[in-house]
Formats: C-alpha cells, structure tokens, sequence
C-alpha cells in the first residue's frame, strides 16, 4: 500500500514538473517571437549605413568651329571658294567620367 | 551551446582566411552591431488565462551580423544575437534566448522577398535550464510604399516553421502584420503595427492546437543620430486557443534606448564606402 502511494506521489510530481517545464516552454516560446518582433523593429532605425554608389556617366559630344590658324579672314576663303570652316568633336565637360551617388541604406521589411 | 559552437567554427573555417594564391576572398563586406536596452512593464508576465502576475523587466539585447551587399537589390546576413528578460518580483518568469542565424534579402522594384534560418536555444531563467532548442525556417515577401511625405507603409506575409528537440514546439506559424510610420524632419517617427500571427501546432502534446494571436503596437522613436535612439512603445497581445488553457491577454509597456553601427569591411561593388 504504502509504495503504491509513493508511487503515485512520485508520477503526480512528475507529471507536475512536467506539465511546468511545458508550461515554460510554451511561455518563452512565445515570448521570443514577441520579443523578436520588437527588437527588430528598433534595430531596423538605427545604424544603417547610406550606400554610395559609382555611377559612369556616358560620354555626351559636341560639335564647335574651330578658328583658322592661318589668320585669313572667314569671309574671304567662303568667298573664294577654299572650303567650310573646320569643326571638331568636343568631349561635354562632366561626361564620360564617374560620379558618386548617395543613396539611403535599402529598406528592409522587418517581417516578424 | 556545443551545436553554435560547431556552427560558428564551421563557418570561420570557411570564411575566416584568405584563399591561397594571394587573392582576397571577402564573404562579408560590411559588420553591424545592434544593442538595445529596454525597460519594460507587462500586465501578465506569465501569459495565464487567470491570475495574470504584473512586473517590470529588464530586456537588454546584442546582435552582431556579418552582412554581404552583392549588389543593392541584393544581400545577404549571417548573425548571432542574444536576449534575456530579467523579472525582479516575478522571477520564475526570466527567460533567454540565444540566437544563431542568416537571412538574405532581395528587392524587386517596391518588393522586398527573403529567406531566415534562426538556430535558437530557449533558457528557462537568465540563461539558467535549457528548455529547447528550436530551428526556424522562414520565407517573407513585403511591399514598401513611401509617398515621399514622410509616409511609409510596409505590409509583410512570413511563413515559418519551428523543428524543436521538444516535440510540442514545433508549429507551422503565419504572420501578417503592416507597419504604417510617420516620420516627421527625419528624426522622429511614429509607427502603428497591428499583427496577426495564426499558430498551427502539430506534434507531440500540443498536436492539433490552433492558436489566433492579433496585437497591436504603438511605437515612437527618436533619432538623435544616425547610430543611438530613444523610444517608447505599447503593446496588446491577446492569445485565442482552441485549448482553453492556452488563452491569455498582455500589455507590455516599454521604454528604450537602441544603438546600431555600421563598419565598411570593404567596398560593395559599385560603391565607394561610407560618406564622410
């Protein structure tokens, strides 16, 4: 009699202790995906770093007149025939090179 | 804390040298360390359908990740984060968590989709009994919209599923939640986020449970610079169960101070590094 009540003491105590530790565990769990949640949330605010990107600027021409070396004056060489004024191709100042691009960090979809 | 160990080790054994031949192999291109320091006050600290036990608490948090930017549509994080709550009148309620994990990230247009794996340890007391080990695997896709006025709104939908070594912890959980936020000169945001998480239990004890978990969160936060902010929050839980002993209610007032930094290990590609 007495260790079929000692039995049942112990497999009470058991099933006590156990049906805390799930109790518990069922509790932190919950409190993680809570926490989690929150703590992402604050993270997400702070420290994020801007990024700056290298952008290459593609190479944009102009065409311009270039003046007659020789002195001569453009009126007479059109009168006489000789040929047009000369003109070249000019690279436009600022195309053709890189340039930093700042951009704010990413944003990131706190899902939890 | 043997498995982190391992894990940790594979991966500085993967990534932590230089390949031979003198080229530089750099998995991580940038460093960033989290902290945050709460105070915090809930109404059931026990989460209890009855009784329900107030206390303050204590929740401080670390986070430290190696992240790579591949390209700015695209990243990808390895971290490993811990968070205890310490209770001075209700102590049976302490608790930690320690936190191993990766995640990436891809931005298509105004979408935002992404992976998790999170390796947890879940301690009764502050670090104190093991409770469980539970492994998360996670998928999310989220819409940002910004009406370039201070308004952002950010809807999101994760699926997760929990492997634990304790068979009544593992569940199937969905969560949808939007986070609507209103910053006001770049430093001050207000942000709303009601959430519904559904719980789908499937093995061992707790096997055929279904949970309905809605909250809502009040949030306000300061930024005093781009590193440190202060805030504070409010929160409503409320837990439906189909096991009527699962059912509960919480308010969790919090006050906190957050900081995050940032450091370049290198240039991502097509960037110059950090403005001066």
């Amino acid at each position: 009699m007495k260790s079929k009540i000692c039995l049942g003491l112990l497999l009470s105590l058991m099933w006590t202790g156990a049906a805390f530790s799930q109790g518990a565990a069922d509790r932190v769990s919950t409190q993680i995906d809570t926490s989690r949640a929150q703590t992402e949330s604050r993270y997400s605010k702070v420290g994020n770093q801007p990024q700056i990107e290298k952008k290459f600027i593609p190479p944009e021409y102009e065409t311009v007149t270039v003046p007659d070396k020789r002195g001569a004056r453009q009126g007479e060489s059109l009168v006489a025939g000789q040929g047009r004024p000369k003109t070249k191709r000019v690279l436009v100042p600022g195309t053709g090179t890189y340039t930093t691009v700042t951009r704010p960090a990413p944003v990131r979809v706190n899902p939890y | 804390m043997k498995r982190i160990c391992i894990i940790l080790g594979a991966w500085l054994a993967l990534f932590g040298q230089a390949p031979a031949y003198g080229q530089t192999f750099e998995p991580f291109n940038q460093l960033k360390v989290e902290s945050s320091l709460p105070l915090q006050f809930a109404t059931n600290t026990l989460h209890t359908t009855t009784a329900p036990r107030s206390d303050f608490f204590a929740s401080p948090s670390f986070k430290l990740s190696a992240i790579e930017i591949v390209d700015p549509t695209l990243n990808y994080r390895i971290y490993v984060a811990t968070n205890p709550d310490a209770y001075p009148r209700v102590t049976t309620a302490d608790d930690g968590a320690v936190t191993v994990g990766g995640r990436f990230d891809k931005t298509l247009g105004n979408f935002n989709t992404g992976g998790i794996y999170n390796h947890t340890l879940a301690f009764d007391g502050i670090y104190r009994t093991l409770l469980f080990q539970a492994n998360d695997f996670a998928s999310f896709v989220g819409y940002t919209y910004d009406n370039n006025a201070g308004l952002t709104i950010q809807p999101s939908a994760m699926a997760t599923y929990r492997v634990t070594d304790l068979p009544a912890q593992d569940r199937f959980l969905l969560t949808l939640k939007a986070d609507v936020t209103r910053t006001f000169m770049e430093k001050l945001s207000f942000t709303l986020t009601p959430t519904l998480r559904y719980y789908a239990f499937d093995n061992g004890t707790s096997a055929g449970r279904r949970d309905f978990f809605p909250s809502l969160v009040g949030a306000v936060s300061y930024k005093i610079n781009d590193d440190l902010s202060v805030g504070g929050s409010v929160e409503y839980d409320r837990r439906s169960s189909n096991v009527a002993a699962a059912n509960y209610e919480n308010w969790i007032f919090l006050a906190s101070v957050t900081y995050g930094h940032t450091f370049s290990l290198s240039n991502p590609p097509g960037s110059v590094g950090r403005p001066k």
